[in-house]
């Protein structure tokens, strides 16, 4: 087969893995590479996604039946699959005109574990080795594969990631019998030792040593089962707090096959992918607990409104927050001022009293904090969050929407970065 | 009386003129790219380029404003902006007066500004970074890219790309500045060049026009999404971009909550 079939149908079935970012070697003293800390991104395909990287499988052959998978062993199509220097060198054809980072290589389970794992390692050590590449490498793990290779992938790659798929061990069983939910905390497990190992080894002066500079990452389906909001962000939160994980990536569920195991969904839930985002995104940056924003009675997050704003609207106790008194802590929870922003307020509270004018030039949405904040300028009498409270939890949703100026005010520059856009 | 101070052009040449407008103390002074030509006009004066002055600004500013304020106002001068010599001598007039504090919050006015045209230079550098293409190799085995930034990034993106290939020979040229870097793996060139070439595509573009076409899945199709990241401005530097224009229908919108596709066909 020619090398361009190949690739269209590797690159094909890659493309459900939502990961593409060359990211997160910021502040790292690992090896001194070519990929920036930021990251890059090269070109964006039809459905705004970044591409920064070549995401291909290594091959579609796969043993394993997952019922939300497109290369499933039951599934029809032609099976094939990369050489691992073919695939070094077109990689290396790419990166050297800057259409890509690197690579992103994952693969369907051929033979077994160790044999797919052992051939994937030979690619990375054949750009790392033969064309000195000094992009960046993201490698999957293959879940059952020997710790050894795990190991020696580290060695090559910059990010290392295992998808966990399912936030329950019951719903992995139930779409994917040959997969160990166990099994892949195991190796979540062995990528946080390699992480650590590797910071020490750069820390004790051989930076060429580091291992996985960009740490590692999993994602999550979501959709293909019935789990709830609940259950995926508590699963989150646990890889986060146990795993130390970069980043959890959430997928919308598109189906790819009729399987009697998953449900009938017309179309992928982007709007519950876009909420989890953002609810993660308060997790990992705004102090948030899982249990804070969902409950056992409201196991979903709110569609019309984002998490943060559902959570005050929600909490009308917790408010006014005095932007010349309060902590960072309190002044995180109020929608409409982030890290930055509540940063910028902690350092200009030191030399002066802030009022009303000040809040836009430190980069408040004003918009969504108002009703939320008090300053030297006292309370905004014309933005009541009791009221506003009140309208929500009485039903009138539509109202507390249209005052907000529709749900997705301020937040263009979020969105963007979560990579979806909302009409 | 207001005095005009004219440089060079170049970065150095400006630091030269900045220097030499502080010495002034508070007298009125306005810094202008020019030529000798323009100091028959009373009020006028040439400063020369000198590195020893430019030397001294750049390190007085290190160590008076700190290295933050060394990266801005290159990055703000590189910029182009009409106004970018004003805005910049106002920024060290607010240094020499008040330090590092030129950093509190809310920013002063003056650093607002000098703050707005460095994030436009680095958003520029940060763009092309990813959309600089190199052709197939010619003479002596040197990869070439043609690039059109809106500010004058092209030593910043020899460095980025020094680093990302530092064992392959590449050119870029800036085609609006008539510039080009040149790198071999031993040396680093900067100099002025007005040549053209014409990019080949070769079968590293096909293979990469296969995998554009593969990757997108059209249940998330979202063109409006592509366009926010990069704005149609850019699309021609972009071959697949070119390329995917011309077909034809291209999906304009996607209703985000019943998850259809509406198509329309819009203008490139």
């Amino acid at each position: 087969m020619e090398l361009e079939d190949k690739l269209k149908i590797l690159a094909a079935a890659a493309r459900y893995d939502v990961a593409c970012a060359a990211t997160g070697l910021r502040g790292c003293r690992g090896r001194k590479r070519g990929s920036p800390p930021l990251g890059v991104c090269h070109v964006w395909a039809e459905d705004g996604r970044t591409v920064s990287l070549l995401k291909v499988l290594l091959t579609n052959r796969c043993v394993n039946d997952c019922a939300y998978c497109a290369h499933r062993s039951s599934a029809d199509g032609p099976r094939i699959g990369f050489q691992p220097r073919e695939l070094a060198r077109l990689t290396w054809e790419l990166y050297r005109r800057n259409y890509v980072e690197g690579i992103f290589l994952s693969s369907g389970v051929w033979k077994c574990p160790d044999h797919t794992m052992e051939m994937m390692i030979r690619t990375a050590r054949s750009l790392r080795e033969e064309y000195s590449l000094p992009g960046y490498i993201h490698l999957k793990v293959i879940p059952g594969c020997d710790p050894q290779l795990v190991r020696q992938a580290a060695f090559y790659a910059d990010r290392l990631s295992v998808n966990i798929e399912l936030p329950r061990e019951e719903s992995l069983r139930h779409l994917a019998p040959q997969k160990d939910f166990q099994q892949i905390l195991g190796h979540m497990a062995l990528l946080a030792e390699l992480v650590k190992e590797g910071k020490e080894r750069a820390r004790g002066g051989n930076p060429r040593s580091a291992l996985m500079p960009a740490g590692h990452t999993t994602q999550l389906v979501v959709g293909a089962s019935p789990d709830d909001d609940l259950a995926i962000l508590s699963t989150s939160q646990r890889l986060y707090g146990e795993f130390g994980l970069r980043r959890v990536y959430y997928s919308a569920f598109i189906p790819v096959d009729e399987d009697p195991r998953i449900p009938v969904n017309a179309r992928p839930p982007l709007r519950r992918e876009h909420r989890l985002y953002q609810a993660d995104w308060l997790i990992r940056f705004y102090g948030f607990r899982a249990e804070e924003l969902l409950s056992p009675g409201k196991p979903f997050l709110d569609v019309e409104v984002d998490p943060k704003l559902g959570w005050a609207l929600r909490h009308p106790e917790f408010f006014p927050v005095d932007v010349n008194r309060d902590s960072k802590e309190r002044l995180l929870r109020v929608p409409g001022i982030g890290p930055v922003s509540a940063r910028r307020i902690l350092k200009a509270r030191r030399e002066r009293t802030l009022r009303w004018d000040d809040l836009p030039r430190l980069g408040v949405v004003m918009k969504r904090a108002r009703p939320f904040v008090t300053c030297a300028g006292g309370i905004d009498r014309d933005a009541d969050f009791a009221t506003l409270s009140g309208w929500w939890e009485g039903g009138d949703r539509e109202r507390v929407v249209s005052w907000f100026g529709g749900e997705e005010q301020g937040r263009g520059a979020q969105l963007a970065l979560l990579g979806i856009e909302v009409d | 009386m207001l005095e005009v101070l004219l440089y060079d052009g170049s970065y150095p040449g400006f630091l030269s003129a900045c220097l030499n407008a502080l010495r002034r103390g508070d007298e009125e002074v306005e810094i202008r790219q020019g030529e000798e030509g323009q100091l028959v006009l009373g009020g006028y004066y040439l400063v020369e380029a000198g590195p020893d002055d430019a030397a001294k600004m750049r390190s007085w500013i290190a160590e008076q404003m700190g290295r933050k304020a060394e990266r801005w106002a290159e990055l703000a001068f590189r910029s182009e902006f009409q106004d970018r010599e004003e805005a910049l001598l106002a920024f060290f007039r607010l240094g020499l007066k008040e330090g590092r504090r030129w950093d509190r919050q809310p920013l002063p006015p003056e650093v607002e500004r000098v703050a707005r045209m460095a994030r436009f230079t680095w958003r520029e550098y940060h763009r092309w970074k990813g959309i600089t293409r190199f052709s197939r190799p010619v003479e002596g085995g040197r990869y070439l890219a043609e690039v059109e930034p809106s500010a004058d990034i092209i030593e910043l993106l020899a460095a980025h790309f020094r680093k990302r290939m530092p064992t392959l020979s590449w050119e870029i040229r800036d085609l609006k500045r008539a510039k080009r870097a040149v790198h071999r793996a031993s040396y680093h060139l900067l100099e002025e060049t007005t040549e053209r070439f014409l990019p080949e595509r070769d079968r590293a573009f096909s293979l990469w026009k296969v995998y554009y076409t593969s990757i997108y899945l059209p249940e998330r199709l979202n063109p409006r999404l592509k366009r926010s990241h990069l704005p149609a401005r850019y699309w021609k530097f972009v071959p697949e971009y070119v390329e995917s224009a011309t077909k034809g229908p291209v999906v304009d919108r996607l209703d985000f909550d019943s998850g259809l596709n509406i198509e329309t066909k819009i203008q490139i």
